[in-house]
């Protein structure tokens, strides 16, 4: 059965509107249909006059336009400047994130040595802490020389004292 | 180069291009679409005036929406513009509350305004005649006829865009474009036909 194109189809194919395929089948109907062909010339014609006409702003209404648009230019957010503002706030964001987990990882590194020296483990057969001994030497202090001529004076006092014996 | 590059760019490009601060592409959009955008103004208010005014405010709302971010990039720049342009339009009637009243010393600027095209100085007052008379013919269609052969032949909205914008369905939309059509050859034959009895009453 063939199919019975309407003015609506016709107006649907002059301006494009129609599918490959129904185009398609228009375009052979127009062939054998006398009537259709004379409503699609009709249309045809129609459009074509319509497109003769058309209207231009004058340029004073474009030039205004114009002006408006640069004057008002800098009214606008700069998207560069956002942009770098965003950049410049991410980058602050992964600063102030490094900053925190290096402090966070030497508070942990210092605490975690400071514990695993100073708890004795008694479990362990390696000892953890080498047992402190007193060195004479490294306690030797040296004397001042207040310390040092008092000793001299008591030596000589002693030396004065023995030979009044 | 860079105009030439920026010239052949599409919409959307431009568009992006205006956000960034290159003003060259909003005068690109302009060129582009100035005469479809002000022939759809101009059928619909009828009046030069008023169209020059209400071309103006929407390029300006255009701009105004393009950089406060409220043009969505999906949709056609056309058909975007097109609605703007309806709704004030519609607006502007709301504030007069009456229909335009055509003024007398339009037919002065529409010879101005229409599209200047090449040719001898003869053809061009032809093809300003003939636009001059089929704009009148558009003018005599009813509001809704007229609307819908506006915004298909000059603003280039699909059938679809159009329904929605009006709220209708599209066989609504090709029903009216139908009559439209319909409606305008038979007011040019009319006009036709007076004019030869005029002919033939004065000799």
């Amino acid at each position: 059965m063939k199919k019975k194109f309407t003015d609506e189809d016709i107006i649907r194919f002059l301006f494009e509107e129609m599918n490959p395929s129904e185009s398609e089948l228009l375009m052979e109907a127009l062939y054998r249909d006398e009537d259709l062909w004379k409503r699609y010339e009709s249309f045809q014609n129609i459009l074509q006059d319509i497109k003769k006409v058309s209207f231009e702003p004058s340029e004073g209404s474009v030039l205004r336009v114009r002006k408006f648009v640069a004057e008002t230019r800098e009214e606008q957010v700069k998207p560069d400047d956002s942009e770098s503002l965003n950049i410049s706030s991410f980058s602050f964001g992964i600063h102030a994130m490094l900053v925190t987990v290096v402090t966070l990882f030497a508070v942990v590194t210092i605490l975690t040595t400071y514990f695993v020296h100073t708890i004795p483990s008694t479990d362990s057969p390696i000892p953890l802490m080498v047992e402190w001994k007193e060195d004479p030497l490294l306690k030797w202090e040296p004397e001042s020389i207040d310390q040092q001529i008092e000793e001299i004076r008591s030596e000589l006092e002693e030396i004065k004292f023995s030979s009044a014996l | 180069m860079e105009k030439a590059l920026i010239k052949k760019s599409q919409d959307r490009d431009l568009i992006k291009g205006f956000i960034a601060g290159n003003d060259s592409c909003f005068d690109v959009l302009i060129s582009r679409y100035k005469s479809k955008v002000f022939t759809t103004i101009y059928l619909i208010v009828k009046d030069r005036c008023i169209a020059e005014d209400l071309f103006q405010d929407v390029m300006i709302k255009v701009v105004r929406m393009i950089r406060s971010g409220k043009y969505n990039e999906e949709g056609k720049f056309l058909p975007w513009v097109i609605r703007i342009a309806r709704n004030l339009a519609i607006d502007h009637f709301r504030k007069v509350q009456r229909n335009p009243i055509q003024r007398e010393t339009e037919d002065f600027d529409i010879f101005n305004s229409i599209q200047r095209s090449e040719g001898s100085s003869e053809d061009k007052i032809i093809r300003e005649e003939n636009a001059r008379y089929i704009r009148e013919l558009i003018q005599r269609l009813p509001d809704k006829q007229r609307e819908v052969l506006i915004m298909r032949s000059y603003a280039d909205l699909s059938f679809k865009e159009i329904a929605s914008l009006t709220n209708v369905s599209i066989n609504t939309a090709l029903g009216r474009m139908r009559y439209a059509l319909l409606n305008l050859k038979k007011l040019a034959q009319e006009t036709e036909m007076r004019h030869n009895y005029e002919e033939k009453i004065h000799g």
